[in-house]
């Protein structure tokens, strides 16, 4: 539940401010990062601020879409299986640099796809009840 | 032809910049793997716009930054460290203008090189 929410927080955060306010994104998912890094390792101990801080970055990477591929509803979903995924995936990928970053890469790909899927079908059948 | 080619130097250089950079921080100075990437990262977005090369300098720094949280057993020696980037930069030239928009694209790019160049040492590949 924590693990979802904390990039679920990632997500939105660097979504909304680098579509509507035009922030850079690279600059905002690094930002943010590193300040609830830090926030989180003076109120946590070391491994918490570790793995929490983790999801958040991965979560920033989800945030880093442009909202002409994927929309806050996508958002929230891949995150939610950003949330899930990275508690099986990561353990597996420890180590390996861009583990989150694929994660992430992973998660909006399959909503952008099952969405794009969505839209296709529903096409099909309002032209069907023409 | 020109453009591309001095594209792909400034991106190996912004990548190698951005993996050695974060790779230090994290084993050398024993700073968490996501503040080493993300101070990287934030230090790669003041890089200033350029009419020709846009914001992917930044991107880079940020990809690299990203492969850089790799663990000791991964990168060995320098040798690796330039053989990542390398690939790194190849494939950040070669879908720079593909798969737009999607988040997670640089990190995918890390993780690729990574793997890449890790099987390549394997003999896998």
């Amino acid at each position: 539940m924590w693990v979802v929410l904390t990039a679920l927080a990632g997500a939105l955060i660097t979504f909304h401010f680098s579509n509507s306010k035009h922030v850079d994104a690279v600059r905002l998912s690094s930002a943010t990062s590193l300040l609830f890094y830090f926030v989180f390792w003076c109120v946590a101990d070391e491994a918490a601020a570790n793995y929490f801080s983790a999801v958040f970055f991965g979560g920033t990477f989800i945030g880093m879409s442009r909202l002409s591929r994927i929309s806050y509803t996508g958002v929230i979903a891949a995150s939610i299986l950003f949330g899930w995924l990275s508690m099986v995936l990561l353990p597996l990928l420890k180590g390996v640099g861009g583990a989150l970053g694929v994660t992430a890469f992973v998660c909006v790909s399959i909503v952008s796809l099952v969405t794009y899927l969505l839209r296709l079908s529903s096409g099909h059948t309002s032209e069907s009840q023409r | 032809m020109k453009n591309t080619i001095t594209f792909f130097f400034v991106q190996l250089l912004a990548f190698l910049v951005g993996l050695s950079s974060c790779f230090f921080l994290h084993h050398n100075l024993s700073l968490s793997s996501v503040a080493s990437a993300a101070f990287v990262g934030l230090v790669g977005s003041f890089i200033p716009h350029h009419k020709v090369f846009e914001t992917h300098p930044r991107g880079a720094v940020y990809t690299g930054a990203f492969a850089g949280m790799c663990s000791a057993e991964l990168i060995q020696n320098t040798t690796d460290l330039f053989l990542i980037s390398l690939v790194g930069a190849l494939i950040y030239t070669t879908i720079k203008s593909h798969l737009f928009g999607l988040g997670g694209k640089l990190g995918a790019i890390a993780f690729s090189a990574v793997a890449i160049v890790v099987l390549l040492k394997q003999g896998v590949m």
